[in-house]
């Protein structure tokens, strides 16, 4: 037999209930919008009768107690986060690349503006003039300013890529590594925080919304796993403890978040302008594996077991130089189309100064702004002797037909140097790789054509990151975002649910009125 | 599955926004009709657009070469056409019917001065510039090709027609390090057949820094310390030691050229005093005309790939002697008719038989200016071929990077409309919730 006022009880609990319910109902409305927000819901159960298992107990009324709330919880599916996450660094390596690729197209993506290839065709056409009138001082003159111009846009594009790689560093230092950095240092601490709230029972589930956001933003840099395990803080209350490992290409796991203590990213760059990725403890030393996580790496270094997310892009763009690396990378970096300019350079330099001196004389037309070395599209310059020469200086022709009269214009030389515009000539790199077999003007539009094509291909595979990222985020908020119909719904129900309750406990009080005053008065 | 609001509004101002982007290119489509504007937008066709603009400017650069070539081989035949009239005058005209072998001295003075005032004319027709350009210079367009000697021959760029001998000032000529050397006009016969050759050997026989002349081996010995320059390399020639029998005047020898630079070491070609007059009277300058040029390093192009526009004055006026020692060329042999006619104990004979000699020489002037002509047509055909090239490449070129008007304004109008589409869906989607019908 239960207790005469027991019923008031349940309705509380009831009341109790409802009221919180339409508060949580109003705090989702309220958070509708806000970014990583995951709807919540009050998780109430229903209690159960005691009694049955007394020893006096009666079956006869083993009545439920009303509700009781257990707690707030979120609704989110984990198995949607990782694969938000998966795809996440998709995006960022492509992303960054993209980046990177945008940057270069500004240099070389133009299909309107192809000054270089023009310039060649200039100087193509006054070696004809000269071809024509081959000791005309005037025309030389001409020549070497046409021949400026092309030295000119040689070290203007060299510039210009340098700007981009410049670009691409500091986007990489200070932008991407700076922010996982940040991002890796907010989740320990919020670790800390979310930790000591739940061992007084909150659950702090917006600061796990907080935290899941920061997940999310650190996965776009390189790719993570998320390690949860369950410790017991005595007491009997266990809280959850959460880690976040790297995964790396070959499976190896680095850990760069266990609960409270975290690592930091640091960028160095070698003698030979490679960049390299480091880790190290929160205190500065490098991570050697002495401390937190399964750890196997040498230096710290572990660049080459970055192959997704941002960092792998910009790694790439920074690093990559293709057919120019040995041993030969798949990727075209910067680093590719400036070595390009460079053999282009070195080629039109060697070809026209071969092609200029005689086989008693070396008359180089072109030099390295320091006369020794390699000539590259940074550096390449008239040569002193030319810049000086008042008069005739291109060789117009190597000939002795008439020994005495000189053979002041046969140009058959100039002839000999326009013929070579036109000729396959083989392009290489400093080690001397083939890089690529035709003209100038062909070499010229190939780094046009490659870019374009680069771009072209990496745009495709960004935009099906993109959507694929969308997808998975449509399917999360899907699970987890506010939906104002619901919520309406919700309240009205809630409402109902709090109507019902203290309809309840009216009835129990009119019933309570009715044994209290009403009854034993028959007659009276 | 389970939409929500947020997932909705997302969605739609994503989509709005893809399709105002559309609109953006669209629309710059329309106004530039461009095909594309960066290379990545279409890799291939930005290549052959590439390649396109290139022969482009090539086939202009032809063009101009051979529009160049045309009016000055057209000027070379005017006066090569002049040229021939002249000597006709002289040759088949009225003129040397008046000879008779007893006409008087006057008479044959009156006809001697015409044949002098025709040489001239031939002279200044064979000096004829085209811009500043003389023609008939061969490989040396800049000085005026034909001079006459004292003694009233013809010299070719300082070269005795008849002879092949070395008439400038310079005398024989040579190169050597780098340098060019000249050893004066009284010592080019005695310097005939001597090699220049420079050291730097501090072993050598010669002394460093100083010259030694071996008239036994013909060699001219120049031993100079690395980092000796030009004026170095004159002073030892100027200072040489002699060794055998050899009477020259050294302070005529010069060096040319920039007189600080370094010498270099080597040998030089064998000085010589005459010059091969059929080499000189076949040299070639070449224009590029797109036919295809192949030019080996040494310089020695392929004839069929590029148009020869020389026309070395000595290859239609006549070099060299013939067999009775009569000279092959116009000029001398009207001035040997003159002299002849001018000459007291005149020979009519003599006259008759240059007559004839001269007739000779008419016939390969006249299968000159013919040869001219088939030249000139040549080119003339060239250009039509490269201005019908060249109306293919622009039709190419447009067809590669630019748009039909009506279907880029098309695509436009079309995705205007799908734009409007979006916007006026907008209101539709953001649409009322429960919360709006709750009372």
């Amino acid at each position: 037999m239960r207790s005469t006022f027991g019923g008031f009880y349940v309705a509380r609990s009831g009341l109790d209930a409802a009221r919180s319910n339409i508060e949580t109902t109003g705090n989702n409305i309220t958070n509708a919008n806000s970014i990583g927000y995951t709807r919540q819901r009050l998780d109430t159960y229903a209690v159960g009768s005691y009694r049955g298992t007394m020893r006096y107990s009666t079956n006869a009324s083993n009545i439920g107690e009303g509700v009781k709330i257990s707690g707030t919880s979120q609704i989110r599916d984990p198995y949607l986060d990782v694969r938000y996450r998966a795809e996440s660094a998709k995006l960022g390596s492509t992303g960054a690349q993209s980046d990177a690729l945008a940057d270069l197209g500004y240099v070389f993506d133009s299909a309107t503006e192809t000054e270089f290839d023009t310039q060649f065709s200039d100087f193509v056409k006054q070696l004809q003039a000269l071809a024509e009138s081959p000791s005309d001082p005037v025309t030389e003159n001409i020549v070497k300013t046409s021949a400026t111009t092309i030295l000119q846009l040689f070290r203007q594009y060299a510039s210009q890529l340098n700007t981009v790689k410049g670009q691409t560093q500091t986007e990489f230092t200070d932008g991407a590594v700076k922010t996982a950095n940040l991002a890796m240092q907010s989740i320990a601490e919020l670790n800390k925080s979310i930790r000591s709230a739940n061992i007084s029972g909150n659950p702090a589930l917006e600061l796990v919304d907080e935290r899941n956001t920061l997940v999310d933003q650190l996965s776009q840099y390189l790719n993570v796993e998320v390690t949860t395990k369950d410790v017991d803080v005595g007491s009997g209350v266990t809280v959850q403890e959460m880690s976040i490992n790297f995964i790396a290409s070959n499976g190896d796991k680095f850990n760069l978040v266990n609960n409270d203590k975290y690592r930091q990213f640091e960028v160095t760059e070698t003698i030979n302008g490679k960049f390299g990725l480091t880790l190290t403890e929160s205190d500065g030393s490098l991570v050697d594996g002495s401390d937190f996580g399964s750890i196997s790496l040498t230096g710290g270094d572990f660049t080459n077991q970055v192959k997704s997310g941002a960092f792998y892009g910009y790694l790439t763009m920074l690093n990559d130089k293709g057919e120019f690396d040995t041993p030969q990378t798949t990727t075209r970096g910067i680093g590719y189309y400036h070595e390009m300019l460079d053999s282009i350079a070195n080629k039109f330099a060697q070809v026209l100064n071969d092609a200029n001196s005689t086989s008693d004389e070396n008359k180089p037309l072109f030099e390295a702004s320091t006369p020794g070395d390699r000539i590259t599209a940074s550096n390449i310059s008239i040569s002193n002797a030319w810049t000086n020469s008042t008069g005739n200086y291109i060789t117009n022709s190597k000939k002795s037909l008439s020994p005495g009269l000189g053979n002041g214009d046969d140009s058959s030389n100039i002839l000999y140097m326009i013929s070579q515009f036109k000729a396959d000539l083989e392009f290489t790199s400093e080690v001397g790789t083939d890089v690529f077999k035709g003209s100038f003007q062909e070499c010229i539009s190939n780094i046009s054509t490659t870019l374009g094509l680069q771009i072209k291909g990496n745009n495709r595979i960004h935009d099906t990151n993109k959507t694929n990222i969308k997808e998975v985020n449509y399917q999360r908020q899907s699970v987890s975002g506010v939906s104002l119909d619901e919520e309406g719904i919700n309240l009205i129900m809630y409402n109902q649910s709090l109507t019902a309750a203290s309809r309840f406990m009216t009835t129990l009080d009119e019933a309570l009125e009715t044994i209290v005053t009403r009854m034993g008065v028959v007659g009276r | 599955m389970r939409i929500t609001n947020g997932m909705m509004t997302s969605k739609y101002s994503g989509n709005l926004n893809s399709a105002m982007s559309a609109l953006d290119y669209y629309n710059n489509r329309a106004t530039t009709l461009r095909k594309f504007d960066k290379v990545s937008e279409d890799p291939v066709s930005a290549a052959k657009a590439f390649r396109l603009r290139r022969s482009f400017y090539e086939n202009e650069n032809y063009h101009n070469n051979t529009a160049n070539s045309e009016n000055q081989i057209l000027t070379a035949e005017t006066s090569m056409r002049s040229i021939n009239t002249l000597v006709q005058e002289v040759s088949s005209g009225d003129l040397m019917k008046a000879v008779t072998s007893t006409s008087g001295q006057d008479e044959r003075n009156i006809i001697a001065s015409k044949i002098r005032k025709t040489m001239d004319a031939i002279v200044a027709s064979a000096n004829a510039q085209y811009g500043d350009k003389y023609i008939f210079g061969g490989s040396d367009t800049t000085q005026p090709p034909l001079t006459v000697s004292e003694d009233g021959k013809l010299l070719y760029r300082g070269v005795d027609v008849d002879t092949g001998k070395l008439v400038n000032e310079d005398g024989a000529i040579t190169k050597a390090g780098g340098f060019k050397i000249s050893f004066g006009e009284d010592n080019a016969q005695n310097f005939n057949g001597y090699t220049v050759n420079i050291i730097d050997d501090a072993a050598s026989s010669v002394p460093v820094g100083e010259a030694g002349i071996e008239t036994g081996s013909k060699t001219i010995t120049v031993n100079l310390p690395t980092g000796a320059t030009g004026q170095d390399l004159q002073n030892a020639l100027q200072t040489a030691t002699i060794n055998g029998a050899l009477t020259v005047d050294l302070s005529k020898i010069t060096v040319s050229g920039d007189l600080t630079k370094e010498v270099n070491t080597g040998t030089s070609e064998p000085i010589s005093d005459t010059v091969d007059l059929k080499a000189l009277a076949e040299e070639a300058v070449y224009i590029d005309l797109g036919l295809g040029l192949q030019v080996g390093a040494a310089g020695d192009v392929n004839a069929q790939s590029a148009f020869n526009v020389a026309i070395p004055a000595i290859s239609f006026l006549g070099y060299g002697k013939d067999a009775s020692g009569n000279s092959n060329n116009v000029y001398n042999l009207l001035g040997e008719m003159a002299k002849e006619l001018e000459k007291e104990n005149y020979s009519y004979d003599r006259v008759t038989e240059l007559e004839n000699t001269l007739k000779g020489q008419e016939t390969n002037l006249l299968s000159s200016v013919t040869e001219l002509g088939v030249r000139s047509n040549f080119l003339i055909s060239s250009k039509t071929r490269l201005e019908d090239a060249s109306f293919n490449i622009k039709v190419q070129i447009n067809e590669t990077e630019y748009l039909d008007a009506s279907e880029a304004i098309m695509d436009f109008k079309l995705q205007e409309y799908i734009y409007n589409a979006a916007l006026s869906m907008g209101s539709k989607v953001i649409q009322p919730s429960f919360l709006d019908f709750m009372r």
